[in-house]
This record gives structure tokens, C-alpha cells and sequence, in this order.
């Protein structure tokens, strides 16, 4: 059965149609998503986590719907999100920004949140970082703060919305390394990114959206040695 | 002689028709007095805003001894102790509105002043290294290309600051109408 | 012309200071008020419902469009009319409470819309319900943005209360009005006071910029600085 199921989802920004009609099947496996800038690849993913609405169509996570404003909370507790400009709380220190959630949504107690966070933390590298800011923190460090929060909160699908996309390439490493580290544990992972020999290495899947509608969807491999236009094009523009 | 004078006492369901066409009246003349000594208190205040803004280490915190106390008292402690004060120590006596338009006047300045250092310091240094840069003085580097950009950013708080002004000139047109009821 | 004696102003230092009481039972007293009212306002303003959006504009126009002083009045002659009979300190308390109540509103407001979009997105996905989101998240960093605003609006407040004066209530400046009258040297009393509020306005900037600095920039700079617009409440 499929994690996620997308059936026929619309999505419009007033007049703007960014997804025409999208019927997709994800699966607990790592999918990349690439395209040109525009072309609603961000808005496939904040549109299965229920951060933006859809117009027609329906979004089953783990076969319960996106539609319905009671399953969210189910379903944000299912797909974890990391997003492009990290979005960590300025107000809260790294530790508090790990734990906030898990102990007020999941009940946790603050002494075993704060032990699975200590592990995270030390997974991204950053356990000496505990007590410090986001203020700061470089971006890379903050993105892997943010991808430790995400992950705290135990969720089966992790979705990486261009991650990466902020960070110069010393710190686009960093983090590349952390996600490459998780993706070999067998994470899911479905990853909106431009970069393209990333998504080659660890991914089984891509996904090429183009002006709102798939315009590819196929096996890692046969993705890089199809022979399509536009797939050329785009791989050429991108390098 | 206390102060009372200057605050209201009478029941506000007192008043006559006449009184109110008095009150109609003072409120006109004190509106147009008020926006002079707003005018006058902005030049006050660019001047001295001005010289805040030049790099001379001592002439530039001058200002300051006349900015600060009128910016953190209250207007009517400063028109009491304008009107009370100075004929003890000078031979000076104001009449209660001329008092009362000095003080608003520089009450004004001191908070104008304030906005203009504080727009001019909001222009890049990179824009007086441009000026001075392509051969302009202090003077010419301000005319030509820093004053339009710092412009800009003074008009929105100097009208917070004016209608504010407004509010607390209020206060002073009171006086004239209790000169007029009270017959001075 | 007579010459400079102070002595009398010491020798009635309580009745200036007991003024001075009353001005910070004032202060306090309209400070809580106003941020009571300004947050459920601020929240109001913003709000997509005209419902909500017009009362809550309406007061905010009110009162940062009139003089305090005629707010001061309004409150002062109106409210024994409805039968309200309370003394003058109650009085300033209310008046000045709304009428800074309604500026606050104003800096919270932006406080509250300065704060990154993003952030709202992640405590979302994070799971956490509008609720949650707003108290976990909105809130601590909009306060972050409008503390420094707010205590300027609260130091200038501080200040007004001297207009609370003209309805007879006791505070610091007719405190003095009326040792003047009785010990007719104005010129050391008033300067005494001018003094006074002066350095009660520092001591205020001084705890403000304390406060700032250790509950907020210690931990790094923000981004979206909100630029002050200071209203100034008398």
C-alpha cells in the first residue's frame, strides 16, 4: 500500500494554477522531485503535510486525508519537514527547539525528550551546540538543528523541501552527509532539490515536474540514460 | 498665584453658548499658533539635529544638554517652569501664551533633533565614501546626495511626532480659554 | 526678584514624594490595563473577521486620535453621569489606560506581523495546533520585536500621568501646583520636579535596555527590526 496517494490534486494560487490534476503513488522509499524553478515542486510537498490547501483532488497520508482538518495533526505527526530557510525558533535554544514539540504534542516527559534529543543531536554533529541560539549558529549548523527537530519527532516519511538551496557548498557537504547518513539507515525520504548527483546517488526514485504536471516519473537510473528532450535540457541547465 | 489657573474646574454642563464661541474662537487662533511654533520648533530641530550629525567630538553632544530634558519630562512641567521660573532668575516675564508656544516650540525641537540624527545615521556609510569619493565636501556630499535619501526616512516619524504635538497642544489651548473666561 | 531657596522644597519633600506615589500607582495601574486590552486587540485587528476588525479599529482610532486630555475629561465628567462615582486616581487609570492601551495595541500589531511566515510553517508541521503555534511561537518572538517599542510608549505614559493633573487627581505635578501655591517658590519647586521626572525617566531607559539586552540581543539579532513609532500618550 501506498504511504502516499495523491489523487487527481489541483492546486491554485488565485488564478495561478501550479498543479494541474496529479495522480501519484509514493512509496517507503527515497524519492527525489526535480524540475525547473516553478514548476510546483514545493508546493506538491507543503500540499501533503496540509501547510497549503487544495482546490480538487485528495492527498491520503498513511490512507488518511489531507482534506479533513482533524487528521492533520495524525498526519504531521506522520511526514516530518525541513525546510529551505530552516525556520528554527529564535526565541528558543537548539535543545528547546528539539524538544518543544515532542513534549508538548506527544506527550513526552521533558528528561527522556531531552535523552532522544542528546542523540540526535550527536547524529547531526551539533551535541556541544546544546545550549546555544539559533542566532548563533551558521546556516549548516541550523539546518541540521532543524533536520534533528524534525526527526524528533519520530515520523515515518521525512520531506526536504530544497534544504540545501540556502547553504553555500562547504555547508551544503555537511548536510549532505547527514542526509546520505540517514538514507542509508532506510529513512523515507521524499526530496524537492537541485542538487542533482545527490539525488543520483541516494535516491531510487525521480520525479520530474514540469509547469505543474509530472513530467517524469521512473527509476533512478533509467531517469539519467532516458532519452527525452526536455529531461536532457533540464539535466544540461542544471549540470 | 498657584497653577490653578491653568486647569479647568467648572463643570463641563456649565458652560454658556457664549463660552463655547469663545472656545471656537480660541481654538482657531491656538491651531494656527500651534502649527507656527511646530514650524519654528522643526528649523530649531534641524539645526540642532544637524550638528549631532557632525563628526567634531565635543560640539556634537552640545545638543544633547538641551534635547534630553525636554524629551523626557512632561510639556507641562516645562511651560511651569518657563512660566514660573525664568521671571525669578531674569528680568524676562512671558504672558501664558507666549510661554506656552516657546515651550511647545522647543519641546518640538527636541524630539525633531532626535529624528534627524537619527535619519541621517540611517544612510550607509558607503554613500558619503561614494560622495567624498567622487571629490565632494561635507557640505556638498549632504546637499547632493545624502539629505533626499534621509528625507525620505524623517517624514513618517516627524508626523507621529507632529500629531502628538497636536494632542499635547491641547493642553495649552486650554489656557486661552480659561484667559478668556477668567478675564486674564 | 528674590534669590534661589530650596530649603522650603526639602522641607515638603513628602508631599512631592507622595505625589510621586501616585503617579506610580498610576503608571502602574494604566500599564497593566493597557497591555491587558492591547493583545486581545492586536489579535483582533489582525484578524480576517469584520467583526472583529471593526470594534477593535474603532477603539484604536479613538483613542490615538484624540487628545488625553479630552480623554481625560470624557472619562472624568462622563462617568458620574452613568452613575459611576469614583475618585480622579481611578479616573486617570482608566483613561490613560485605554488611550495607552490603544498604542500598544498598534506596536504589538506589528510585532506580531513581523514575524516569519516560516516559522508559523514549521510549528505547523511540527504538529502544533493554531493555538499552540501561536503561544509556542508567535507570541515569545513578537514580543522579542515590540519590547523595545513598548517600553517607549510606557515611558511616555509615565510622562502623561502629569496630565492626569487638570482632573484633579494627586499626582507628582499637581502635588507640586499645589506647594506652590502654598510656599510660592515655584521656580525651585518646578525645577525640582523637572528633575525629577528626568532622572525617573532615565532610571526607566536604563532597566528597559537592561531588560533588552539579557531576555533578548544576548541571544543573537533578529532580522526584521521593528522601526519605532513611538506614540506619545500626552
Amino acid at each position: 500500500m501506498a504511504v502516499i496517494d495523491i489523487k487527481n490534486v489541483t492546486k491554485k494560487f488565485g488564478d495561478n494554477t501550479v498543479l494541474n490534476n496529479i495522480t501519484l503513488e509514493l512509496n517507503d522509499e527515497i524519492s527525489a522531485i526535480l524540475g525547473p524553478s516553478g514548476s510546483g515542486k514545493s508546493t506538491m510537498l507543503r500540499c501533503i503535510n496540509g501547510l497549503e490547501p487544495i482546490q480538487q483532488g485528495d492527498i491520503l497520508v498513511d490512507g488518511v486525508s489531507v482534506k479533513t482538518r482533524s487528521n492533520l495533526r495524525r498526519i504531521r505527526k506522520t511526514c516530518g519537514m525541513v525546510f529551505q530557510q530552516f525556520n528554527l525558533f529564535p526565541n528558543l535554544d537548539v535543545i528547546q527547539n528539539v524538544t518543544l514539540s515532542p513534549i508538548k504534542i506527544l506527550g513526552q516527559k521533558r528528561a527522556s525528550a531531552e535523552k532522544h534529543a542528546h542523540s540526535l543531536l550527536e547524529k547531526v554533529g551539533l551535541l556541544e551546540k546544546a545550549r546555544h541560539y539559533p542566532a548563533q549558529l551558521s546556516g549548516g549548523q541550523q539546518q541540521r538543528v532543524a533536520i534533528a527537530r524534525a526527526l524528533a519527532m519520530n515520523p515515518k516519511i521525512l520531506l526536504l523541501d530544497e534544504v540545501t538551496s540556502a547553504l553555500d557548498p562547504e555547508m551544503t557537504a555537511d548536510v549532505l552527509k547527514i542526509l546520505e547518513s540517514l538514507a542509508g539507515e532506510g529513512t523515507t525520504m521524499i526530496m524537492v532539490t537541485h542538487e542533482i548527483s545527490f539525488a543520483r546517488r541516494v535516491s531510487k526514485r525521480i520525479l520530474f515536474i514540469d509547469q505543474g504536471s509530472i513530467a517524469a516519473d521512473m527509476p533512478t537510473d533509467a531517469f539519467f540514460s532516458v532519452d527525452d528532450q526536455r529531461i536532457q535540457k533540464f539535466l544540461q541547465h542544471v549540470g | 498665584m498657584d497653577g490653578s489657573q491653568f486647569f479647568f474646574t467648572e463643570k463641563a454642563t456649565e458652560l454658556s453658548y457664549q463660552d463655547l464661541i469663545f472656545m471656537l474662537n480660541a481654538a482657531g487662533t491656538t491651531l494656527a499658533a500651534t502649527l507656527f511654533s511646530l514650524l519654528i520648533g522643526t528649523l530649531l530641530g534641524f539645526i540642532l539635529g544637524m550638528i549631532t550629525t557632525f563628526k567634531i567630538p565635543v560640539l556634537n553632544k552640545l545638543p544633547y544638554i538641551f534635547i534630553e530634558p525636554l524629551r523626557n519630562s512632561p510639556l507641562v512641567v516645562q511651560l511651569f517652569l518657563l512660566f514660573y521660573g525664568l521671571p525669578m532668575l531674569t528680568k524676562i516675564n512671558f504672558s501664558k501664551w507666549q510661554a506656552a508656544f516657546i515651550t511647545l516650540g522647543c519641546n518640538t525641537a527636541a524630539f525633531i533633533a532626535v529624528i534627524v540624527h537619527a535619519s541621517v545615521a540611517a544612510i550607509p556609510q558607503h554613500q558619503w565614501e561614494s560622495a567624498y569619493a567622487l571629490g565632494h565636501s561635507y557640505a556638498s556630499s549632504f546637499t547632493h546626495i545624502i539629505f533626499g535619501q534621509a528625507f525620505r526616512i524623517f517624514i513618517p516619524p516627524a508626523l507621529n511626532i507632529y500629531i502628538s504635538q497636536l494632542h499635547t497642544s491641547s493642553l495649552l489651548s486650554f489656557i486661552g480659554f480659561m484667559e478668556i473666561t477668567h478675564a486674564g | 526678584m528674590s534669590s534661589l531657596y530650596f530649603g522650603d522644597v526639602f522641607k515638603n519633600a513628602d508631599v512631592l514624594l507622595r505625589g510621586l506615589g501616585i503617579t506610580f500607582l498610576i503608571s502602574v495601574g494604566s500599564l497593566v490595563l493597557g497591555l491587558i486590552i492591547a493583545l486581545p486587540v492586536a489579535f483582533m485587528r489582525n484578524s480576517r473577521s469584520g467583526l472583529l476588525r471593526f470594534p477593535s479599529s474603532l477603539y484604536v482610532e479613538f483613542f490615538r486620535n484624540t487628545p488625553l486630555l479630552a480623554q481625560l475629561f470624557f472619562f472624568f465628567y462622563g462617568l458620574p453621569e452613568l452613575g459611576i462615582n469614583t475618585n480622579a486616581i481611578v479616573v486617570a487609570i482608566i483613561a490613560i489606560g485605554l488611550n495607552t492601551g490603544a498604542y500598544n495595541s498598534e506596536v504589538i500589531r506589528a510585532g506580531l506581523l513581523s514575524v516569519d511566515k516560516g516559522l508559523i510553517d514549521a510549528s505547523y508541521a511540527l504538529g502544533m495546533s493554531p493555538l499552540q503555534s501561536t503561544v509556542y511561537v508567535v507570541l515569545p518572538n513578537a514580543f522579542r520585536v515590540a519590547f523595545k517599542p513598548l517600553s517607549s510608549t510606557f515611558i511616555n505614559m509615565v510622562l502623561g500621568t502629569s496630565t492626569a493633573a487638570s482632573v484633579t487627581a494627586n499626582e507628582l505635578m499637581n502635588s507640586a501646583v499645589v506647594l506652590a501655591g502654598n510656599v510660592f517658590r515655584p521656580f525651585e519647586i518646578y525645577s525640582t520636579i523637572f528633575v525629577g521626572y528626568c532622572l525617573l525617566t532615565f532610571t526607566l531607559s536604563f532597566i528597559a535596555k537592561f531588560a533588552d539586552y539579557h531576555l533578548i540581543s544576548k541571544h543573537g539579532k533578529m532580522k526584521n527590526a521593528l522601526k519605532s513609532s513611538v506614540g506619545v500618550s500626552g
